[in-house]
């Protein structure tokens, strides 16, 4: 769900970077010390998952792992993924260093929403369900991104969101499981 | 319960890390040319071939799609470049859109069409009473018993014959040489990516600390 470079059109692109700088702005105002450290797992995890994709018929869709980093990081899932998604950029040539706001967007604010929803019931399911939603939603930002620069939005989003159903339920699994295993074993990670 | 939890956890991570880990998800995209054939191959970082995805072929200058097609299910789309492309002497583009966001270009200088369309020019222009001759050897005293198949192939038929060859055993090489040009993701990639991840917490941590001291 990387939107390439050339794709997007200009005031989809302004408004993809002034949600990213706001956002940015507003959760590195909050950051403590000792969010770094899990801010930096994350962010490698986030990066690296995007190299382990599942194929779907003709096309093929990579894990995005957007949920955990908001479940676990609430709204410093912004700075994470923006970090993740501009060496993705830089380094894979996924995306693009113009579309990197659009993008944070759509990654991170569902992920920082599950992360909200999250944080006043915490349980392995809930984190499973919230992951999945967090996918889909970014698949629905994303064909809004691509309706609003010239595509059609309903079959764009569709094909989106067809695409990353199976990702969400993979995604769900993998956050269930490490939600539980958080929560037995080190439920402080989740304060 | 605990033990089957962690059994289908690991499963899970291993089934994906060991069976489907690739490098998704760009899409590229490489042309070659011969004469005034262009061919175009479009496909994922994986070696997955991105199948009914737009191939345009935009002038440089003018900025206009002069042909678009779409890929074949091998991701492979074959087009003839009109004779306009000659005479204006334009740089061209290829750009593959495969949707979802993902589009991708390559440029082709006019240089590198013109180098492949040079030796199909030479052939044009060749007087027609010079290529219709029949081949010196042709004229020269033949034996009586020689085959008259043998004696009267015209010097235009056999380049033709060669040309043909040529493409036909060319074909692959170029094509491969092309794909060469892909720039793959490395492991060194991964690291310097997750090297930079720490190192950008390493500062982040620095700085805070110093805020709070």
């Amino acid at each position: 769900m990387h939107i390439s470079e050339g794709v997007l059109s200009l005031p989809v692109l302004i408004t993809g970077w002034t949600g990213t700088v706001l956002g940015l702005a507003y959760s590195l105002k909050k950051l403590t010390t000792d969010q770094i450290p899990k801010m930096g797992i994350l962010a490698a995890v986030f990066f690296v998952a995007s190299l382990i994709h599942v194929p779907i018929g003709p096309s093929s869709a990579h894990l995005l792992l957007n949920g955990l980093v908001g479940l676990l990081l609430g709204i410093f899932a912004i700075p994470t993924i923006f970090i993740g998604l501009l060496l993705q950029a830089l380094l894979f040539q996924f995306g693009g260093l113009t579309t990197l706001g659009a993008n944070t967007v759509i990654m991170s604010f569902p992920a920082v929403i599950a992360g909200l929803i999250f944080h006043k019931r915490q349980s392995p399911l809930l984190a499973g369900i919230l992951s999945a939603l967090t996918v889909l939603t970014s698949a629905i930002l994303a064909g809004l991104a691509l309706g609003c620069s010239g595509e059609q939005f309903i079959p764009v989003a569709k094909l989106l969101v067809v695409a990353h159903l199976p990702i969400a339920g993979v995604e769900a699994i993998i956050t269930y499981f490490i939600i539980s295993f958080i929560l037995k074993t080190r439920s402080e990670l989740l304060n | 319960m605990l033990s089957v939890k962690k059994y289908v956890f690991f499963s899970l991570i291993f089934t994906l890390i060991g069976g489907n880990i690739c490098f998704a998800h760009r899409v590229n995209i490489f042309c070659w040319s011969e004469n005034k054939d262009l061919y175009c191959e479009a496909k994922y970082p994986s070696g997955e071939k991105v199948k009914k995805g737009q191939v345009n072929i935009i002038d440089l200058v003018t900025k206009k799609v002069i042909l678009s097609k779409t890929t074949d299910t091998k991701g492979k789309v074959h087009f003839i470049l009109p004779n306009a492309v000659f005479t204006q002497k334009h740089d061209l583009e290829a750009e593959i859109l495969a949707g979802m966001g993902h589009r991708n270009t390559w440029k082709i200088p006019f240089s590198d069409l013109q180098e492949a369309n040079t030796e199909n020019n030479l052939k044009n222009q060749a007087s027609p009473a010079e290529t219709t001759d029949v081949l010196p050897w042709a004229n020269e005293a033949t034996p009586s018993n020689e085959q008259p198949t043998k004696t009267n192939l015209s010097e235009q038929k056999l380049e033709k014959i060669i040309d043909k060859v040529m493409s036909k055993k060319l074909q692959p090489i170029l094509e491969k040489l092309t794909l060469l040009q892909e720039d793959k993701i490395t492991l060194q990639d991964v690291f310097a990516g997750i090297g930079y991840i720490f190192g950008l917490m390493g500062v982040a941590m620095y700085f805070m600390s110093k805020k709070q001291s």
